[in-house]
């Protein structure tokens, strides 16, 4: 079947509009399927898209018998089409002897069904040098391809390729969403637990190392209040001094804490005195510095209002700084008070600051990065700072070999909140390529004018030439002496009658004359469209006197009336089928006067329901309320066209993200006609946009978390370990001589074991969120594990009143890490002692076949549905904070270490009530772990 | 002795509660210490006279403190004890006072500054 001449142009029209509506690789091949179908009648076929790799993916295919050979346009499977892509150009083959002739190899193959492939066609799709894709039809008998059929073909390409492309980049926009929320997933996870981390850190954290701490310092200050032996008072005065340099980490923590919160610093401002503020904190510091020298200055009116409290921090920390950076020598403090509004504080000492540092200066827990690793949680300066700010001042850093360092806090002499917030970032790229499209579109509009050329003569009443202008030889292709005297009919075509021109005289008798416009003959027998007027000439009796007849060849304009028309044609299909984008007209008034396929999809009306309506519709109720329609389409007038970013409502009511494009219309006087309205979904985009900015944030949280733990869980070790160590040389000199003072030696003790304990358990997450969590596995067995633990815990379950009731199957030999696995004894015993006081606890371990399991049972109240799921997390809890501390830390390592050893750890509510704790493990060396003692990795 | 050198220590932490009431016994007062506020309400409905002064903790198992002073404002035979807040939450001075506390302080303690305070009430 051949296509019928002429009528190439308007099936390529549409098949490019269909194109044009493809938003999937899939759509675009059942486009190019059923035009091969509808207009070719091609029985099978086959589309291939470009992939990321570079090679060509098979999108869909008709009438063959796809397997997965045919994924991509291989030469055994697809040979025509993959010449065809290697040699630049389509293939034709008229028969099926012509393709086995060319492959034989393929003949032989039993790949395509005998007899069906009677004549076959393959097309690249490229643009430029680059393959956008394939197509190959195939057609139930044999056939030939005329001329004109190729061209079609090479024409309809070209749209194919366009359209292949557009729907890569669309594909690969939608990869990228689903993989930018597949990561955003994966973090929600790990952001929950920051968020936990930080809530229970606010007020768990402050608990549960301020107790024991309290509980260490209220005994050493009750031993030292006994003791006035003097060796005994320089041992616990460095207990109390250790104990105070935990107790200020823990406030920064908190400090900390709180800020990452978004809560800020909270302030009290009240009528403060700069010099008395900062005179108290050198004093302490002296203190505790015995021999540091620090100076006080001041001028003019240190009085304001401010947070005397948080004042002292800054001064307590600048000057703490100062001096342990010191280099040994003074420290300045300046206050200047001299200006009415704002104040200075000026910390000066003669260390010095190398200058890649400074950035870096006050940001939270960098301490260990600026200090070599000695010491402070490298909070200090960032506290420092966030202050300032919240007073509505701030901090700098000034250094140099000569003049030292210099720290300057800026304040407003009554503190005030400081502002905040962002903007997102304008879509420019974007706008610029859409602007370019319309003005590009102006520009068309803009070439299609009208030609002004005029030939004008007489005629007499007969219809002869009597006179003429020079027109007539531009146009006509006369010179002025051939005409004159001739009959009009002259200058119509060869074909037409005399009695035409004839009739055309009498109507033009008439009031008005004679307006037509037909084809006219020139000289040389070409034909040109022509605008003809025709009126009669009267004397003046009113005798006719002859004719005027004017006449413009419209050639040119009819031909670009033409191309206008199609190119309209074109363009109403392409803005029509547009999916992306609402485009519609509205009337000078901002009433909806057309309304395209995207704006359907976009906001939901149909036509009928919309046009005839005013665009405030769109707009949210509080941009109604203050005209914002109104105010665009204003400015648009004015301007010509305006943009705009915002909120836009659906039919349904639901809010979406817009990239709107008002542009004025305007008729060639200038009078406004209305306006063209681009409007673009930009709710995915900004979605997308969010997420990344959400992931980003996500990531530094987390990473925070993670530097945070481990600088915590370090840097606390320190002063506890010196405190316990005082603490033990202490009670062995006390041992004889004062039992009393002994016992409160040993409360002490027992509590900074449990800070220990707490400490270390940060320390764990810490490993475990780095990937550190590493297994020394043992032979050992397990009873004799759990039967220790036990006998230890027997004096808390003692005072809690629970009876531990143990059913040991042992020996159960097997290799495990010791330490881990009497950690997650203690920590499932001290759970369930925590929870069920008063109460037996069960206790049991036993062999099933290739696993040993392990079982806790307590009689407490038991898990409640909501907490059931979050108990393993990482700072999950069973029980309100008020109530219990402690950092939900437990059983989130019971897990990761069953997990570590290739078992399992649940939780459950026993029939019965309380809750029932099972740890499976397996008895031989799982496959996740080598050989006896090899360390494995925690991912 | 009377009620009028009673104390009472309302503290989960074993340590803490029994080093206080070893101080305040030393400091010549009569100190009663109890694990929760359930325990503390119990112990204030009992036989004996009532304590001239509460120490309280605020993060306890069973009845916080917080509650417990709630039940204690809600009976008038014992809204009058006045009751020191003694706490690690960093916002101790805020909890004190939404609390109506006599006084408050923070944890760690100094035991000085605590006998200060109940030597005003006491």
């Amino acid at each position: 079947m051949s296509l019928p001449a002429g009528s190439c142009l308007p099936d390529l029209q549409e098949a490019t509009a269909a194109l044009a509506g493809a938003l999937t690789g899939g759509e675009l091949a059942d486009v190019v399927l059923s035009m091969g179908q509808r207009l070719f009648a091609a029985t099978a076929g086959v589309v291939y898209l470009a992939d990321e790799a570079g090679g060509l993916t098979l999108q869909k295919g008709r009438g063959l018998p796809l397997s997965a050979d045919w994924r991509a346009p291989s030469p055994a499977t697809m040979p025509a089409l993959a010449e065809a892509i290697a040699r630049g150009e389509p293939l034709w083959f008229e028969s099926w002897l012509a393709v086995a002739e060319r492959y034989p190899a393929l003949a032989a193959s039993e790949g395509l069904p005998a007899g069906q492939i009677q004549a076959a066609m393959a097309m690249p799709l490229f643009l430029g040098p680059r393959l956008a894709g394939a197509f190959a039809l195939g057609f139930g008998r044999p056939r030939g391809f005329a001329a004109d059929e190729r061209r079609w073909f090479a024409r309809f390409a070209h749209p194919c390729a366009l359209a292949a492309e557009r729907v890569a980049r669309h594909e690969a926009e939608r990869r990228a969403a689903r993989q930018a929320e597949e990561t955003h997933r994966r973090l929600v996870d790990e952001l929950s637990a920051t968020v936990r981390l930080n809530e229970t850190l606010a007020g768990v954290l402050a608990h549960d190392l301020r107790n024991p701490l309290s509980a260490i310092m209220t005994a050493a200050q009750l031993a030292s209040r006994r003791n006035r032996v003097e060796e005994l008072t320089k041992p616990l005065s460095r207990i109390l001094h250790s104990g105070e340099r935990m107790s200020r980490m823990v406030s920064q923590l908190l400090d900390f804490t709180r800020i990452r919160l978004g809560e800020g610093v909270p302030l009290e401002p009240r009528p403060s005195d700069l010099r008395v503020i900062a005179r108290h904190a050198i004093d302490e510091l002296e203190l505790a510095h015995p021999g540091a020298v620090v100076q006080l200055e001041h001028r003019g009116d240190p009085g304001g209002t401010w947070d005397d409290d948080r004042l002292s921090q800054i001064f307590s920390n600048l000057i703490g700084n100062a001096l342990q950076h010191g280099a040994g020598g003074a420290v300045t403090v300046r206050i200047d008070g001299t200006a009415s509004q704002a104040l200075r504080i000026e910390v000066q000492n003669a260390g010095t600051i190398p200058s890649e540092l400074i950035p870096k200066l006050f940001e939270p827990l960098t301490g260990g990065e600026r200090r070599g690793g000695r010491g402070g949680l490298g909070l200090g300066l960032f506290i420092t700072q966030q202050i300032a700010r919240a007073h509505g001042g701030d901090v700098l850093v000034e250094s140099g070999e000569v003049t030292g360092t210099t720290f300057t806090v800026s304040l407003p002499r009554i503190a005030s909140g400081a502002p905040g917030g962002t903007a997102l970032p304008a879509q420019r790229p974007l706008r610029e390529a859409r602007e370019r499209a319309w003005q590009s579109e102006q520009r068309m509009r803009l070439l299609i004018e009208t030609i002004r050329d005029y030939a004008i003569f007489m005629l007499d009443p007969q219809g002869r030439v009597s006179s003429w202008n020079p027109g007539i030889e531009r146009i006509h292709g006369f010179a002025a002496d051939e005409v004159v005297g001739r009959h009009c009919s002259l200058f119509y075509p060869p074909d037409a009658e005399k009695a035409r021109a004839d009739e055309a005289l009498t109507l033009a008798l008439g009031e008005n004359g004679l307006e037509e416009e037909g084809w006219r003959a020139r000289k040389d027998g070409s034909l040109f469209w022509a605008s003809v007027v025709t009126r009669p000439i009267r004397g003046t009796e009113g005798g006719l006197m002859g004719y005027a007849q004017v006449v413009r060849d419209l050639t040119e304009r009819r031909r670009a009336q033409q191309r206008l028309q199609e190119s309209e044609q074109r363009f109403r299909l392409l803005v029509e089928s547009v999916r992306d984008y609402a485009i519609f007209m509205l009337d000078p008034e901002g009433r909806v006067q057309t309304w395209n396929l995207g704006a359907q999809l976009t906001k939901g009306y149909l036509p009928a329901e919309i046009i005839g309506e005013h665009i405030s519709r769109f707009y949210p109720d509080e941009d109604r309320k203050n005209d914002k329609p109104g105010r665009l389409l204003a400015q648009a007038a004015e301007q010509g066209r305006v943009e705009d970013e915002g909120w836009r409502v659906r039919k349904d009511g639901s809010r979406f993200w817009a990239d709107v494009v008002l542009t004025a219309l305007r008729d060639p006087s200038g009078q406004l006609t209305g306006f063209a309205k681009v409007t673009r979904d930009l709710t995915d985009r900004r979605t997308l946009e969010n997420q990344r900015v959400e992931l980003a944030q996500a990531q530094e949280a987390i990473r925070l978390r993670d530097g945070f733990l481990h600088v915590v869980s370090h840097e606390l070790k320190t002063p506890l370990a010196g405190l316990q160590l005082q603490i033990e040389a202490l009670l062995k000199a006390m041992e004889v001589k004062d039992t009393k003072t002994a016992a409160n030696l040993e409360r002490a003790w027992r509590s900074g074991d449990r800070l220990a304990e707490l400490i270390e358990a940060l320390l764990d997450v810490s490993q475990l969120t780095n990937g550190r969590f590493a297994l020394q596995r043992t032979p050992l067995d397990l009873a004799e594990v759990v039967g220790e633990v036990l006998e230890g815990l027997r004096p808390n379950a003692a005072t809690a009143k629970c009876e531990l009731v143990a059913r040991l199957e042992g020996p159960v030999s097997g290799s495990w890490d010791r330490v881990r696995m009497e950690q997650v004894v203690t920590n499932l015993l001290s759970n369930a002692i925590k929870y069920g006081a008063g109460k037996p606890i069960e206790i049991s371990l036993v062999t099933h076949g290739p696993e040993v399991v392990l079982e806790v049972r307590d009689q407490g109240p038991g898990i409640s549905e909501e907490v059931m799921g979050q108990i393993f997390q990482r700072f999950g809890r069973g029980a309100p904070i008020a109530n219990y501390g402690g950092l939900g830390l437990g059983l989130y390592l019971v897990r990761e270490i069953a997990r570590a050893h290739g078992g399992t750890a649940s939780l459950e509510n026993a029939p019965g009530g309380g809750a029932l704790a099972t740890v499976r493990l397996p008895l031989a060396l799982t496959d996740l772990v080598g050989a006896e003692g090899t360390r494995r990795e925690l991912q | 002795m009377t009620g009028a050198h009673r104390v009472l220590i309302v503290e989960d932490d074993e340590t803490i509660r029994e080093s206080l009431v070893e101080f305040l016994e030393d400091s010549g007062y009569d100190a009663v210490g109890v694990v929760h506020g359930g325990e503390a309400l119990e112990k204030l409905q009992g036989p004996e006279p009532p304590p001239c002064l509460i120490v309280l903790d605020l993060m306890m198992p069973v009845m916080d403190g917080v509650s417990f002073r709630r039940r204690q404002l809600e009976d008038p035979r014992l809204a009058a004890i006045p009751v020191v807040v003694v706490s690690a939450y960093q916002e101790v001075a805020r909890k004190a006072h939404e609390l109506s506390a006599a006084a408050h302080l923070p944890k760690p303690l100094k035991l000085t500054e605590l006998l200060k305070v109940i030597q005003q009430h006491c």
